[in-house]
């Protein structure tokens, strides 16, 4: 008998041949007294193996799943609409917090009733230039600066809980 | 109950009654795997317990349907490799386990019995130790020689080959055959 066929036997013993291999194993088998002893003692070697003993259980399933429990803890689980929760609330704290902080600034530069815009064209027409043409107030940049950093401490705060 | 039907289940409801049941189902023949791999049964139940443990974390990803049993299987053996590899070599007193059964009208044909299973289980244990591997997954826990391919990260060829040198050295150490 040479390898192929002795694998071959091995696969047939096991029960993990296709139907064209299993036929093929049992030809060998009708052909070759050889395989047939062969085959004989894996049957042999089966039943006798089925007879050895399994230790009694000693619950070890249990203490795995308890010791697992301990060592684990309750773990809670966040689903993906608590997720999207959360972002939401976040978002929400965020524009609240910016709204708080950064008050909806008059600009001084661009002149809005009708009373000023009468005075800027006057002005303009005068002089050649715009009266309230200056520099953005800086204190409005100090205020929207103050709101930025504490938006960013509260995020960073928020991702740290 | 199927294994996956359970595990499905213990998903679903987290309740361990489900896992215990799918656990219990392999401790028997997996602690005897692995007394039989180290030769030591306190070795053995850590393994067996740290395998439980790595499944039961492993079960949110687990995969492959119907395939419980080989699954379980190789993270056993690879807990046991792990071990063999911690202490260096295998301990040398092989580990024989005993039937339980005591109460039988035959006596003596029950003493020929135990007699030639330790004479099986002392063959084994004498075996190379990637022969016995084979063997005990093949004989005892049934597995078929695709999966222990798997198992072992070897070729089925390779692992085909082991079972017929494994046979051929239990033949020669039981010659005359088992009553």
């Amino acid at each position: 008998m040479n390898p192929e066929e002795r694998e071959l036997l091995l696969l047939f013993w096991s029960g993990e041949l296709d139907e064209p291999e299993n036929q093929r194993a049992r030809e060998l088998l009708q052909r070759s007294p050889e395989a047939q002893a062969y085959f004989e003692e894996l049957k042999e070697l089966e039943a006798a193996a089925a007879s050895l003993a399994d230790p009694p259980r000693r619950g070890i399933a249990g203490r795995s799943i308890d010791s697992f429990k301990v060592e684990s803890g309750p773990r809670r689980r966040i689903s993906v609409a608590h997720l999207i929760g959360i972002a939401a609330a976040s978002a929400i704290l965020v524009l609240a917090a910016a709204k708080l902080f950064v008050k909806p600034v008059r600009d001084p530069v661009r002149p809005e009733t009708r009373e000023e815009i009468s005075v800027v064209a006057d002005s303009k027409r005068k002089t050649g230039f715009e009266v309230f043409d200056v520099e953005p107030d800086s204190d409005v940049r100090i205020r929207l600066e103050a709101a930025r950093e504490r938006i960013r401490l509260l995020r960073s705060r928020m991702i740290k809980s | 109950m199927s294994d996956s039907e359970l595990i499905r289940i213990y998903l679903e409801t987290k309740e361990v009654e489900h896992l215990r049941v799918l656990f219990e189902r392999y401790e028997s023949q997996l602690l005897g795997y692995l007394i039989r791999i180290l030769n030591h049964r306190q070795d053995a139940e850590d393994a067996l317990q740290e395998a439980f443990c790595k499944a039961i974390r492993g079960l949110p990803n687990y995969k492959e349907t119907n395939q419980f049993k080989a699954w379980i299987h190789r993270i056993a053996h690879n807990e046991a490799m792990n071990l063999i590899r911690k202490r260096g070599r295998i301990r040398e007193e092989p580990e024989i386990l005993e039937n339980a059964e005591a109460e039988g009208s035959d006596v003596s044909a029950q003493l020929i019995r135990q007699e030639d299973q330790q004479l099986l289980e002392q063959a084994i244990a004498r075996l190379p130790e990637a022969e016995r591997r084979v063997v005990l997954m093949r004989l005892k826990s049934d597995l078929p020689f695709k999966e222990i391919a798997q198992i072992e990260s070897c070729s089925i060829n390779t692992v085909l080959g082991r079972m017929h040198n494994a046979k051929t050295r239990l033949r020669a150490q039981l010659k005359g055959g088992l009553a």
